[in-house]
């Protein structure tokens, strides 16, 4: 059903991405050249490529970013609060509390033990980030630029294994629906969500840091959901944080629909039933009935905010029937493919109304929607597997067999053949266009004043 | 099952048999119940007609048996030639599928379907053994698993006219790519006189589908440790299929269409029945 062959799924942990990152005298000392370092690099980085500035980044280890973080969190508290003389670090990880349900609602701090020296060093950088665009600006060029590292990351030199970067979560490595790996997850994702998290827009009207009300963040999270969903590397609470953000906005709710929808289906479902690692790493998935009901859910909030989104109601159309409500789908799937004219969206449309309208009884229908899907990818399987098993069930055996023998019989059947194989990543076709409007986006950012 | 097709293998049946004719009803109606009889778990053979009862919603019907040596087999091999089949699983697998075709006799056929994401019709029914062997030894695996389509199709190849078919699906994980649910290909296998074999890897998850699909068409499923198992497994089903007896009959006092419940057993002696669970009759 997919481009690829292996899936990576992205689990919480009990360590965290800070666990081991108490600071050394040494990385005391020149944290804040790292940090010079890692403002340099997002300045002369150039999107989209595998520059000097990126590999320099990549090469960094888990603990050298926690250290960048805390720095760049400390900067931006100087060019918000000039005055400010005591900085903090969260002690445990971010708080997922909306998630997980801490005991404690606020995460313990401590005081960032920086010297005189640093302070100083520290105001100049603040100075400087506001003279180069504002903090903002760097936060949102850091933060693409960690996403590119990610992305890039299985082509770019590895690190020797125990410098590689960890994070508080851990991939798991999937492939046709077993488990074959254990690994960290990237950390360049989790480093994104917490440089972005402080981002304040101009006019936001908020006291705090207001990520949400930034139409670059916005793309920021679209083109990083995109991105994983088309390797499928899923992570629930990348997802769950575009829609803390974003609750409004119909295409982060499409998109976190759509990942809800992988959750629900087999590859991760099997996981789940089969896994020897402890039921608390996947506290953010829920089993298919749970997923199916969070991902009906997205999909009609999209479909509210943008009801001409054809690819969001044949979705929907498709949840509805795996959860049993064909009336509920029919009605949707007419609706979809009579609005749309993209063939692609026609096929997916047609094959799950003959599959609601077979459901129903209505016999018919089910055939004539079948029999326009093929007509549509005329080497697709799908849809004469299911004109085959209607006439079976008729007693027809022979057009049952008429209705696959030729496609069943081809010798080296493409991809590309039967969109049904890649309907998990198909919302996914776009990726490239909203990669480049990030880019563009980041490149544009102006100044603050 | 009704109609045309018992009547063409009926006579297909008759024309390959040799000079001493099965002993079958020739009506239109007839329905074929390959049964499996054991006791203790051993195989039991050498039941004549009589020893069978045979009841369609609960009415007694009148029982031929067909005789088996008469029929050759129809073996379609279903497999799962997904990613995670690779290596040496792929190696086991292609032995296992070699020791099944050697065991053919000589008028029996094969079959070829695999199944990843695509469903593929490799070869289809010969009595080329060797052929169906070359043809599984060039297999390559690659994909998902599209366990419940490549079930489905092979079960939609499987209506010859001629002989009794056997079906062996094998999968070792879950399906992660079909199209077609497990409820429209149990009532397709409703209206098949295939009977299906299903293998599965063992493990915490149950192969829920290939047991329902063996519940419904009177066969099996085996889950295995290894892959290693798989040639023993192999053999074994093709040596409990030839045991097994072939029942017609042709329905009597019940409704001409829709669902029957069958209910097989062996008169006045032990034994656990394994058959089909019923047929669907007319549209």
């Amino acid at each position: 059903m997919t481009l690829h062959t292996a899936i990576a799924l992205v689990l919480m942990s009990w360590t965290g991405f800070a666990a081991d990152a108490q600071d050394s005298v040494t990385r005391r000392l020149d944290r804040i050249d790292r940090l010079q370092q890692w403002l340099d690099a997002v300045g002369q980085h150039e999107f989209g490529s595998a520059d000097d500035a990126l590999l320099r980044v990549a090469s960094w280890d888990r603990n050298t970013l926690w250290l960048v973080w805390q720095d760049v969190s400390s900067v931006v508290s100087l060019v918000r609060e000039p005055s400010t003389g005591v900085f903090y670090t969260p002690i445990e990880p971010e708080p997922f509390s909306g998630v997980f349900r801490l005991p404690q609602p606020r995460p313990r701090t401590r005081v960032i033990p920086y010297g005189r020296d640093d302070i100083n060093r520290l105001r100049l950088i603040a100075k400087q980030v506001t003279d180069r665009g504002g903090e903002d600006r760097i936060l949102k060029r850091g933060a693409t630029l960690h996403a590119e590292i990610a992305v890039l990351g299985p082509v770019l030199p590895v690190p020797d294994s125990s410098r590689r970067p960890r994070s508080d979560s851990i991939m798991l490595y999937l492939a046709d629906g077993q488990q074959t790996g254990v690994d960290d997850a990237s950390v360049q994702w989790e480093m994104g969500r917490r440089l972005l998290d402080k981002v304040k827009p101009k006019e936001s009207r908020k006291l705090g840091a207001d990520p949400g009300a930034d139409e670059t963040v916005r793309l920021w999270y679209l083109a990083s959901n995109l991105y994983m969903q088309s390797v499928e590397q899923t992570d629930a609470w990348h997802v769950e944080r575009s829609v803390q953000l974003f609750p409004q906005d119909p295409e982060v709710l499409f998109v976190a629909a759509c990942a809800r929808e992988i959750f629900s289906g087999p590859q991760i479902q099997s996981v789940l039933l089969s896994t020897t690692l402890s039921r608390d790493l996947f506290k953010l998935y829920g089993d298919e009935g749970e997923e199916l009901r969070r991902a009906e859910k997205l999909y009609r909030e999209s479909l509210e905010r943008d009801p001409n989104r054809a690819e969001a109601r044949i979705r929907l159309g498709r949840v509805l029937n795996r959860r049993g409500r064909h009336q509920d789908a029919i009605v949707e799937l007419r609706r979809a493919t009579a609005g749309t004219k993209n063939r692609l969206l026609l096929y997916y449309g047609n094959l799950f109304l003959g599959d609601a309208a077979d459901a129903l009884g209505l016999a018919e229908e089910a055939r004539r929607a079948y029999q326009r899907a093929s007509e549509l990818f005329e080497l697709a399987q799908s849809p004469r597997l299911a004109l085959s098993a209607m006439a079976a069930r008729a007693g027809d055996r022979s057009g049952a067999l008429a209705a696959i023998e030729e496609v069943l019989a081809r010798d080296q059947p493409a991809r590309a053949d039967d969109p049904w194989w890649s309907y998990y990543i198909a919302q996914t076709r776009d990726l490239e266009g909203v990669w480049t409007a990030l880019r563009v986006a980041v490149t544009a950012e102006r100044p603050r004043r | 099952m009704k109609a045309p097709f018992g009547l063409a293998l009926l006579l297909g049946t008759g024309l390959t048999a040799g000079p001493q004719q099965p002993t079958f009803s020739s009506r239109v109606e007839a329905v074929r119940v390959d049964v499996l009889v054991t006791d203790r778990g051993q195989v039991v053979t050498k039941l004549r007609p009589e020893d069978f009862e045979v009841k369609d919603e609960g009415v007694l019907q009148d029982v031929d048996l067909v005789r088996l040596e008469q029929l050759p087999l129809n073996i379609i091999l279903g497999l799962d030639v997904s990613e995670s089949v690779n290596g040496e699983r792929l190696e086991h697998l292609q032995s296992a599928g070699a020791s099944l075709l050697r065991g053919l006799k000589k008028d029996d056929r094969a079959a070829l379907l695999t199944f990843s994401h695509a469903v593929r019709l490799r070869q289809e029914l010969t009595s080329d053994i060797p052929l169906v062997q070359e043809t599984l030894a060039a297999v390559v695996p690659s994909g998902q698993t599209s366990l419940v389509d490549g079930t489905y199709g092979a079960i939609a190849l499987s209506g010859s006219d001629v002989g009794r078919s056997l079906l062996i699906v094998f999968s070792d994980g879950v399906d992660t790519a079909s199209f077609l649910t497990p409820d429209v290909v149990l009532q397709s296998a409703r209206r098949s006189d295939v009977v299906v074999y299903g293998i599965a890897m063992r493990g915490r998850i149950s192969p829920t589908f290939l047991k329902n699909i063996g519940e419904v068409t009177g066969g099996s499923v085996f889950e295995i440790e290894s892959t290693k198992d798989l040639s023993q497994t192999f053999l074994r089903i093709l040596e409990e299929f030839r045991q097994r007896y072939l029942l017609s009959f042709t329905p009597r006092g019940v409704a001409a269409t829709g669902w029957h419940k069958l209910d097989v057993r062996v008169k006045g002696r032990r034994g656990t029945v394994r058959a089909r669970a019923g047929y669907q009759a007319g549209g």
